[in-house]
């Protein structure tokens, strides 16, 4: 084993892979940090490149460069309240609140030596598991999944905030969107109004580009002011800080690079839920759950220890049965196979020191990686005190490409402007919109699992060992957040306060709005459940059952909501604008005018406009930025990332 | 000394505008071509039809640059609409596509195009390998004794889809007790499900199988092959050279153990998915109307691909299969006499089809 662990460090270091390593690395770094790129795009570009080099280099040049993606991936989420990949959208509820607060160096700070530590701890995992490890795989299949599934959607009461409420009807909400597309048999195409786009679902990373990045857009529009405009919330706000952050939080840490690799083992939950659930535990176990949602360094703490960890996770099952759990493994699978390495039983012998040779590569990479951001971030977190309507023509461009590299189809587009406004409205209506993305990632994997566990078992399955064990778990944390609430109920008043409950997930709460959306939620959940009274059983069951509580949920918020305002009166002002209208027409128009003229020239020119109309900058000022974007969309996006574009109408 | 350098420069021009000229001459000099696969980016389809293509821009006249684009989504049919409706016509866009055949059969609405319009260059074959847990009751060490299975439950991803046909159709022709569990999302999930015996019976090409499935499970002594699907060769089922020592056909392995050759409506629907499906799994394709020059050199440097000593050793190197093509016109006619499926074929597999679900 230590001769193998040797063997391994042999392979990475020896010449050409250390510089194919580094190579890896700074390329990691740009994929991660472009909102719209990601690790996955990375390895498709990567991966003919490696068919020439030998075994060292090629997996130093691949998994350097994914290993880092998570750990940089943070600067877009923490500074633009864009997620840079889909493992870090968790990072936004309290990164982006940091950097508004001009605590963007802390929250960089915490960030990158979590994920160093993260990305430690599951190389860590990788290496230790290697002998146990197959038991540990083989007793996870789809009853195991479904009763993971529920645990996850325990988080919701975390992910809440002040309403729970709100919260279980937006998570319920989630859980119906994702019932679009195939039924999981595959038999029923469910919700799709005829259209090839939805035949697969709804893709998440326009749906959580528009529920968070949009609503923040709007905002910077509306007043204008630089993303850092608040006070900061006093002590220190630098890089070390936030270093010290992370040391003094290690037992949390510890406990997410835990959760990381753990979820990034099971293949199928997948690197875009990793985040939420250590998210999740860190607001369920917090003693004191105030500062979350308003920039508390524990909200990014967790889920950037997590993302980084599932990566060394995410191996094993690659390694050790040739399962890739996502897509990037399997292009990793791949990149094995022309390496004449096949996975399998000899990866855990005969090849070892190749196995050990990707702990070291995880290792390094993520040590070097975080080093190089701790000392750039410095400089990138001026771009919070840009003023906010010099940021919003760069951050449309970033969130529209992100979208669109989904699935190059007017289809991601349309769900990103939908999701915007709902977005927007849930964020004015005190919605939280995390318990929704949640019911979203989960809702697939639950009846999925369900269908295959019923199917191969009957209701059997529910006896199986772990799925009691899991079981006792839910009714576990269910009991104890629970006991925790009534404790603090009946506390009486004016004793003091020794923990808090409310989290503050949203900050609107303007009642009116509120209203209307639970009153639209409910009519789509009656709608829901209508129409899937035509469907076989199998394909029903889901849809009926997560329609018929939101519905009485849905309404319950409404009662309330309008209770509440009689107690408390008409509210003095609207948060809701023109201005916030007007940016969403701009944005319309540029999902139309795309129809007619090729995008690139349409998101440059709706750059270049946009400064001359709302930041009155001289017309040379937005020619140069119209400009920049039309590169940024050649060069990165058409050349580097191969998006195929709409066809335009009028072609030149 | 004026005279002499206006020679010399009238001369270079003129080497220069032949040069051009000569050029010009072969449709994509000097042209760049869009690769559009249908499954995303590292996935089996794009792993092969990267290799391939890298290798094929050699063989083609007036060597064009070539860039690989992906569009996935609703299992290929979203770049097959697009390949269709929305794609350049200048012979600069060319598919390297998982077919989808079963979506024109069923006539399905999803599927917008008819797919016998297209410029076909060529097929790609991709021949899978049926396997079983070697534990499914009474035991099951060769081939043969599948008929005498007890009960075991088979994988699957769609009803819809040639997979899921390929796979139940040959075990209802050998009437083994079975069920089929569907809806699993890709094979590396049901690859699992196997792994856990939750599933014992799964299907995967011979790529798929020999890189992995031979190693990890073949090896280890957890399943063993059973049959493999066969190829169309002068009008007779043989089987793929690719497949490796041992593992029959199915009509090998129906004969064996029926004392017969299969026969009947269900052959004859699965020789019509299989022909498609196994045959030309792959289609590398033109969009509808593209110029004919643009077709003739693809279909051209197809077939000296096809010999190519070179793309065969690296090919075994990188994918571990040689890729057999069906090449220009025989593609073609294959692909529209199997659409043109009889009418009675149609439906009963419509009620095949339906069955499952």
């Amino acid at each position: 084993m230590l001769h193998a662990l040797v063997d391994g460090a042999l392979l990475v270091l020896t010449w050409p892979a250390p510089a194919y390593l580094l190579a890896g690395v700074a390329l990691g770094l740009c994929f991660g940090a472009i909102p719209g790129l990601s690790g996955l795009t990375g390895m498709a570009i990567l991966l003919p490149f490696t068919f020439t080099l030998d075994t060292g280099s090629a997996m130093a040049f691949l998994l350097g460069m994914f290993a880092i993606t998570t750990t940089s991936d943070t600067l877009a989420s923490v500074l633009l309240g864009v997620p840079g990949t889909a493992a870090s959208q968790a990072t936004i509820v309290d990164g982006y609140p940091m950097a508004q607060r001009g605590e963007a160096p802390r929250a960089f700070g915490a960030a990158f030596t979590v994920s160093a530590v993260g990305g430690v701890l599951g190389a860590i995992a990788l290496a230790v598991s290697v002998p146990v490890v197959r038991p540990l795989i083989l007793s996870f299949a789809a009853p195991e999944f479904v009763m993971l599934g529920l645990l996850g959607l325990t988080m919701v009461g975390a992910l809440s905030g002040r309403s729970i409420l709100k919260g279980l009807a937006a998570a319920c909400f989630g859980l119906l969107l994702s019932m679009i597309g195939y039924a999981p048999q595959g038999a029923i195409a469910r919700y799709t109004f005829d259209s090839t786009y939805l035949l697969d679902g709804l893709a998440l990373v326009p749906v959580v580009l528009g529920l968070f990045a949009l609503p923040e857009v709007v905002d910077l529009s509306r007043h204008g002011r630089a993303i850092a405009h608040q006070d900061p919330a006093g002590k220190g706000s630098g890089l070390m800080q936030g270093v010290a952050d992370a040391w003094r939080n290690w037992w949390l840490v510890l406990r997410c690079g835990a959760i990381g690799t753990y979820v990034g083992m099971l293949p199928g939950l997948g690197g875009s839920v990793v985040d939420w659930i250590a998210y999740g535990h860190a607001v369920q176990t917090s003693k004191d759950k105030s500062g979350y949602g308003k920039g508390d360094v524990r909200g990014v703490i967790a889920p950037e220890t997590a993302n980084n960890a599932a990566k060394g996770g995410a191996l094993i099952p690659t390694l050790a049965f040739g399962i890739p759990g996502s897509p990037p493994m399997a292009i990793l699978l791949g990149a094995f196979l022309i390496q004449g390495l096949t996975p399998g039983p000899a990866m855990l012998t005969r090849n070892l020191d190749v196995t050990f040779s990707l702990v070291w590569i995880l290792v390094i990479a993520n040590i070097v990686g975080a080093l190089v951001l701790m000392v750039w971030s410095k400089q990138l977190s001026r771009l919070a005190y840009v003023p906010g309507r010099l940021m919003v023509p760069g951050i449309v461009l970033f969130v529209f490409m992100g979208a669109w590299m989904t699935g190059n189809q007017m289809g991601d587009w349309y769900s990103l402007l939908l999701f915007g406004v709902v977005g927007y409205a849930m964020k004015r209506a005190g919605w939280p919109r995390p318990a929704l993305v949640l019911g979203f990632i989960l809702g697939p994997i639950i009846e999925s699992s369900l269908h295959l566990a019923t199917q191969i078992h009957g209701y059997a399955w529910i006896g199986r060992p772990v799925c009691l064990a899991i079981l006792a778990l839910i009714v576990f944390t269910l009991g104890w957040g629970a006991w925790r609430s009534g404790r603090l109920r009946r506390r009486r008043p004016g004793e003091p306060a020794r923990e808090t409950a409310t989290v503050d997930i949203e900050d609107g709460s303007w009642r009116p709005l509120s209203m209307a959306f639970g009153g639209l939620v409910a009519v789509l959940a009656v709608a829901a459940a209508v129409r899937s009274l035509d469907w076989p059983w199998d394909s029903r069951f889901f849809p009926l059952f997560t329609a018929a509580p939101l519905v009485l949920l849905a309404a319950a918020v409404v009662v309330s909501d309008w209770r509440a305002l009689r107690r408390e009166g008409p509210p003095a002002h609207s948060p809701v604008s023109w201005a916030d209208a007007a940016t969403f027409g701009w944005l319309l128009a540029i999902v139309v005018a795309s129809y007619l003229v090729v995008q690139p020239l349409v998101l440059a020119l709706a750059m270049g406009l946009y400064l001359l109309v709302a930041y009155r900058t001289r017309w040379k000022m937005a020619a140069a930025q119209a400009l920049i974007g039309f590169l940024v969309l050649e060069i990165v996006f058409d050349r580097l990332g191969g998006v195929i574009w709409q066809p335009a109408l009028l072609r030149f | 000394m004026k005279k002499i350098l206006a020679t010399m420069i009238l001369t270079a021009a003129t080497f220069a505008v032949g040069a051009a000229a000569a050029e010009a001459d072969d449709f994509y000099a000097g042209k760049r071509i869009t690769v559009l696969i249908n499954y995303s980016a590292g996935g089996p389809t794009d792993i092969e039809g990267r290799f391939v293509m890298q290798h094929l821009q050699k063989h083609i006249p007036g060597n064009p640059e070539v860039i690989v684009k992906n569009m996935p989504g609703a299992g290929g049919l979203v770049a097959t609409n697009y390949l269709g409706e929305g794609a350049e016509k200048d012979g600069l866009t060319v598919a390297y596509f998982t077919a989808v055949y079963e979506y024109q059969l069923l006539e399905d609405p999803a599927l917008r195009i008819d797919l016998r319009d297209l410029g076909v260059v060529g097929g790609v074959q991709g021949v899978p390998v049926n396997y079983i847990r070697k534990d499914v009751a009474p035991g099951m060490e060769k081939p043969e004794d599948i008929v005498k299975a007890e009960a075991f439950l088979a994988g699957g991803l769609r009803p819809t889809i040639s997979k899921d046909l390929l796979i139940r159709m040959p075990l209802d022709m050998l009437g083994v007790p079975h069920r089929v569990i569907t809806g699993f999302k890709g094979n590396a999930p049901a690859r699992q499900a196997v792994q856990q015996n939750e599933i014992q019976y799964y299907s995967e090409t011979l790529p798929a199988y020999r890189s992995v499935v031979a190693p990890t499970m073949v090896e280890t002594g957890m399943v063993i092959p059973v049959f493999s699907h066969e190829i169309w060769v002068d009008g007779k089922p043989v089987s793929s050279p690719d497949v490796p020592e041992g593992i029959p056909t199915f009509y090998e392995l129906y004969e064996k153990v029926k004392g017969e050759q299969p026969h009947g409506q269900l052959l004859d629907a699965y020789n019509v998915i299989n022909k498609l499906s196994t045959n030309m799994l792959r289609l590398i394709a033109l969009p509808p109307g593209a110029p004919k020059e643009a077709l003739d050199d693809l279909r051209t440097a197809l077939k000296e691909l096809s010999t190519d000593k070179a793309f065969a050793a690296d090919a075994e190197k990188a994918l571990k299969f040689v890729p057999t093509f069906v090449i220009g016109q025989d593609a073609e006619t294959m692909l529209k006499e199997q659409l043109d499926v009889d009418e009675d074929i149609r439906t009963f597999l419509k009620d095949y089809v339906a069955k499952a679900q």
